[in-house]
């Protein structure tokens, strides 16, 4: 996390000190009504844009871009459903989430993959850079010249 | 030549780490093929 997001999500932010990882939420309701209520509070965390929590997958009912006012709280925050993406299960119910580190990520995945294109392909060269699949994963083909033990080997030395 | 040699890199790495394992990754295919 630190080395890949810049941020070391077991350090406190406000006295520096290591903290411990309590509990693990991975209910999209659940996860929801937590952000609802620090948003409510005003401590939403900076992943949220405007303060606003686009609604999970769970809710179905309202159809793409009506906001939904938190249960109970009719004056609250606006949940606003994400009209480009239906997620289809708990895994994509994340990526739905419209947060600020999305774009630098896929950024930053295009330009390395501009730039490993740059650095190993051309006419001369024996490598090629595959399509990659899923975007976090470049998949580079070279010539066989070692058994892949050897390789691995090769390059760790 | 057999190209069946597969190599994964995960594009999240910072740039200047991938950059610096690809100028690695292409050097030492370089030596091996001297």
């Amino acid at each position: 996390m630190a080395k890949v997001y810049e941020v070391d999500p077991l350090i406190c932010p406000r006295c520096r000190s290591e903290m411990k990882l309590i509990a693990v939420i991975t209910n999209p309701a659940e996860v929801a009504k937590i952000l609802r209520h620090l948003i409510k509070i005003g401590r939403a965390p900076p992943g949220l844009i405007n303060g606003q929590l686009l609604r999970p997958a769970t809710a179905r009912s309202a159809s793409p871009g009506t906001p939904i006012t938190p249960a109970g709280d009719p004056g609250g925050p606006a949940l606003t459903h994400s009209p480009r993406r239906r997620p289809a299960d708990r895994k994509s119910i994340y990526l739905s989430f419209d947060l600020p580190i999305i774009r630098p990520c896929r950024e930053r995945t295009a330009a390395n993959l501009a730039r490993l294109r740059v650095l190993l392909e051309g006419p001369d060269s024996p490598h090629r850079v595959l399509r990659r699949e899923g975007g976090w994963t470049a998949l580079i083909e070279s010539p066989r010249l070692l058994s892949e033990e050897e390789l691995a080997l090769g390059l760790l030395r | 030549m057999e190209r069946e040699a597969f190599f994964a890199v995960g594009l999240i790495l910072q740039p200047e780490e991938l950059e610096g394992g690809a100028l690695a990754y292409r050097e030492y295919f370089a030596g091996l093929q001297t």
